[in-house]
């Protein structure tokens, strides 16, 4: 990150202006476990891919609704795109590089910073005025509060050119320049939707629940089982203390879809699964896939205030298990054939 | 066909979750022992020197309890568990019907398979929506050791209600180690203090007193000896009292005299809780400086402000010229009316002869202290059976070891019923009939 003024010599490839930064960082906040990121940049949006150990990856589509303006240079004198040509979107000359992601949670973090900055700074001398009003609660004379609300540019100028954050905030202006740096092509796990044998939409706090109560016994394996009867979905662990499980025994009320056809279990490293764990704080409704060589989908709906619905992704690839009933465990790099899916 | 199974409402769940905090602040560990109409959770802190205990009254507490030993019909169950893993299934569940995780009942089954079956504490918590959580945790089989409080010999009583109680332990100074108890003329006072530490020259701990007198009527019962001082640990205090006021219960405290047991129990709608904590040895005004060096390490525990009131009140005191000035050499266990202590504010402890520091800080030389005689034999093990006094012994010695004069008994848990009708003699007449170093390489530590 260094804070040399962005040139603007030259039209950028991509530009776009946001006033919601805070949902933009709440919704990459949730792929922080890995330290850099992919970043595809398209016309309906930029997409963020964070993956660990090639067994997990996390993608972020911030939809070009979170932005006031969005324009993406390649194809930006074309009509909008319809919905259906995103996955063309894809061709190598639109904007796609690597981008240190715990950088950019920082700077994104520095937005609204010139506001509390005055109060961490001079909080013993202030104790004579001000002492009465609460500290934590809602400022009524925030620039929040009163619609001046800070702005956040967004821009990349060409290949190999810096990524570029300006934010905004009652005249004060931050720059931030964060190095870009070659697009690592990593193939997305492959997740065969047409031999999808589970499908569970359910609220995403009833998941986030049952790892938080999970997690008590530091386990090292998460168990994660459906059938078609009761208990439904149970998931479970266990660690040097003992182990745990949690059932969801009456599906009816917990469960919104419900499609699977026979027993599916498999297992996954929980670090793993729970480093998705913020998503699941987050999210409203998680849609739970698993394929036929137990490939796991969580796909995340998350309501940001005033931004409309966006999606969360994570893949997870499962432990081979040693008492195979299914499951010859393939390799994650095969071919990239797999068309994403962000909605 | 489990051993042992149990229900519990979420208002139980609560209140188990109370005892295993308070539990957890005495050992990482929790014993459990399940007799047909009770469950107990003890723990025994790892110097032995302060033992928690909570009775679970079956019919009451729970809302389901059978117990069904598996050989003999009086046999107990006794195990013990790593607290974490216990708090981390009762952790602060918030039992707000409202939520939609709320809990609406949890089941525990024990398990102790000879064969098939594997042995688990199994803990099952049955949330809303049919949300259920299932937690199978290893337990260890122990025998069942708890310690002995003599009723008996306990002629000090008082009792007081939690929410006083709770209210000073608020006023002891953050960082005090030590608590006087000590009631004169119709006042009680409650002192927390910590003593000087030095290194050389460097102070590395500043003595601080804070002394809390409070009027006899505030007490529901006071029957006790005055000028009396009873010392125990703060923090074992503070951590019975911080549980104790969550509930408003009456709070009893009983004891016979320094260096024995003090019991503090209290009761609250079918969960019994004990303590038993050692006191330390009157220190206050009965010894001397020199005494300190050739007995315990106790001694040397004693604040400094005590030494400097029992200089200057001894000629006060009936015990005869002041030990200072004539050290006595073989110091009694206990006395029974140690001279009457000065107010702490008036003693100028921070300001001591340097003479008086040297000396002070000889005797807590603790390589030396195990040639040192202990006296703090008890006379329990003595009268034992000659079956089990191998046993016990060998706790006993254990817990000497440990500068404790606890009292621990390893009884196996049909032996416990025996116990507590066994009388303490009177200390004094049980003089140590070896020497400490004497009874190393007998047994294993």
């Amino acid at each position: 990150m260094s804070a040399t003024a962005a040139t603007e010599d030259v039209a950028p490839v991509f530009r776009a202006v946001s006033s919601s930064t805070r949902q933009l960082f709440q919704l990459l906040n949730c792929i922080r476990f890995s330290s850099k990121a992919q970043v595809h940049i398209t016309t309906e949006g930029i997409r963020f891919t964070a993956e660990e150990s090639r067994v997990m990856q996390g993608i972020v589509f911030l939809n070009k609704e979170l932005f006031t303006s969005f324009v993406c240079a390649s194809v930006s004198d074309d009509t909008p795109a319809s919905p259906s040509s995103q996955d063309s979107d894809l061709s190598p000359d639109l904007p796609n590089f690597q981008i240190s992601l715990s950088a950019l949670l920082e700077t994104l973090q520095i937005f609204g910073a010139s506001e509390n900055a005055p109060r961490f700074g001079n909080r013993p001398e202030n104790d004579g005025y001000g002492t009465n009003i609460r500290r934590d609660r809602p400022n009524a004379f925030s620039n929040q509060a009163l619609g001046m609300a800070g702005v956040c540019r967004l821009s990349y100028t060409s290949l190999g050119a810096p990524f570029s954050i300006i934010l905004e905030e009652t005249g004060v202006t931050t720059t931030c320049n964060l190095n870009t740096y070659e697009p690592e092509e990593a193939e997305e796990i492959p997740f065969a939707r047409d031999e999808m044998q589970v499908k569970i939409i359910t609220q995403a706090r009833w998941l986030f629940d049952a790892i938080s109560e999970l997690s008590s016994t530091s386990p090292h394996r998460l168990d994660i089982t459906a059938l078609p009867t009761a208990p439904y979905l149970s998931l479970s662990a266990s660690g040097p203390l003992g182990s745990a499980s949690v059932e969801f025994s009456k599906g009816r009320e917990l469960l919104e879809t419900f499609t699977v056809s026979e027993r599916w279990t498999q297992s996954y490293k929980f670090e793993m699964v729970k480093a998705a764990a913020e998503a699941m704080r987050l999210a409203s409704k998680v849609s739970i896939r698993g394929d036929n060589q137990g490939v796991l989908s969580l796909q995340f709906m998350v309501e940001v205030e005033g931004g409309g619905i966006s999606f969360v992704d994570f893949r997870f690839v499962p432990f081979i298990r040693d008492e195979d009933e299914d499951d010859e465990q393939e390799e994650v790099s095969e071919e990239e054939d797999e068309e994403h899916d962000e909605n | 066909m489990p051993i042992l199974s149990f229900s519990l409402n979420p208002e139980s769940l609560g209140r188990l979750h109370d005892a295993l905090v308070c539990l957890g602040k005495f050992s990482e560990s929790v014993s459990i022992e399940a007799a047909h109409d009770k469950l107990i959770l003890y723990a025994l802190n790892s110097s032995k020197s302060a033992y928690a205990c909570f009775t679970l009254i079956g019919n009451r507490f729970f809302t389901k309890y059978q117990y069904s030993p598996q050989r003999r019909p009086k046999e107990k169950f006794n195990c013990k568990i790593y607290n974490k893993a216990l708090l981390s299934v009762f952790k602060g569940r918030s039992f707000d019907p409202e939520k939609e995780t709320a809990v609406e009942r949890c089941d525990v089954v024990v398990e102790d398979g000879e064969g098939k079956t594997k042995s688990r504490f199994i803990i099952k918590i049955i949330c809303r929506h049919g949300v259920l959580k299932t937690y199978r945790l290893t337990f260890e089989s122990i025998p069942s050791m708890h310690a002995v409080f003599s009723k008996e010999s306990a002629n000090n009583k008082w009792s007081t209600s939690s929410k006083t109680l709770r209210e000073f332990i608020e006023y002891f100074g953050p960082g005090t180690e030590q608590l006087d108890i000590y009631a004169e003329g119709g006042r009680v006072s409650f002192t927390s203090y910590t003593e000087k530490v030095m290194s050389g020259n460097e102070i590395l701990k500043q003595p601080l007193h804070t002394t809390i007198a409070i009027d006899i009527q505030e007490f529901a019962d006071f029957s006790a000896e005055e000028k009396l001082h009873l010392v125990i640990s703060v923090k074992d205090f503070k951590s019975i009292i911080t549980h104790a006021g969550l509930t408003n219960t009456m709070v009893k405290a009983m004891y016979s005299r320094p260096s024995n047991p003090l019991q503090l129990s209290y009761s609250d709608e079918g969960l019994l809780s004990e303590f038993i904590l050692m006191t330390i040895g009157d220190a206050r005004g009965s010894s001397a400086p020199k005494a300190g060096r050739a007995s315990s390490k106790i001694i040397s525990k004693q604040p400094l402000e005590a030494r400097s009131s029992s200089k200057r009140t001894a000629s006060v005191a009936e015990m005869g010229p002041p030990s200072a000035v004539a050290p006595s050499l073989s110091r009694k266990v206990s006395k029974p009316s140690p001279p009457p202590p000065q107010p702490s504010i008036q003693s100028n402890a921070l300001f001591f002869p340097e003479a008086d520091d040297d000396r002070r800080w000889d005797p807590v030389d603790h390589e030396d202290e195990d040639d040192g005689e202990m006296l703090l034999w008890d006379a329990g093990v003595n009268h034992a059976s000659s079956g089990q006094r191998l046993q016990r012994l060998e706790l006993q010695s254990q817990s000497v070891n440990s500068n404790s004069g606890m009292n621990v008994q390893a009884a196996r848990s049909n032996e416990y019923e025996e116990v507590p009708t066994q009388r303490l003699e009177p200390i004094e007449q049980v003089a140590p009939t070896q020497r400490l170093s004497e009874i190393r390489g007998i047994f294993d530590d």
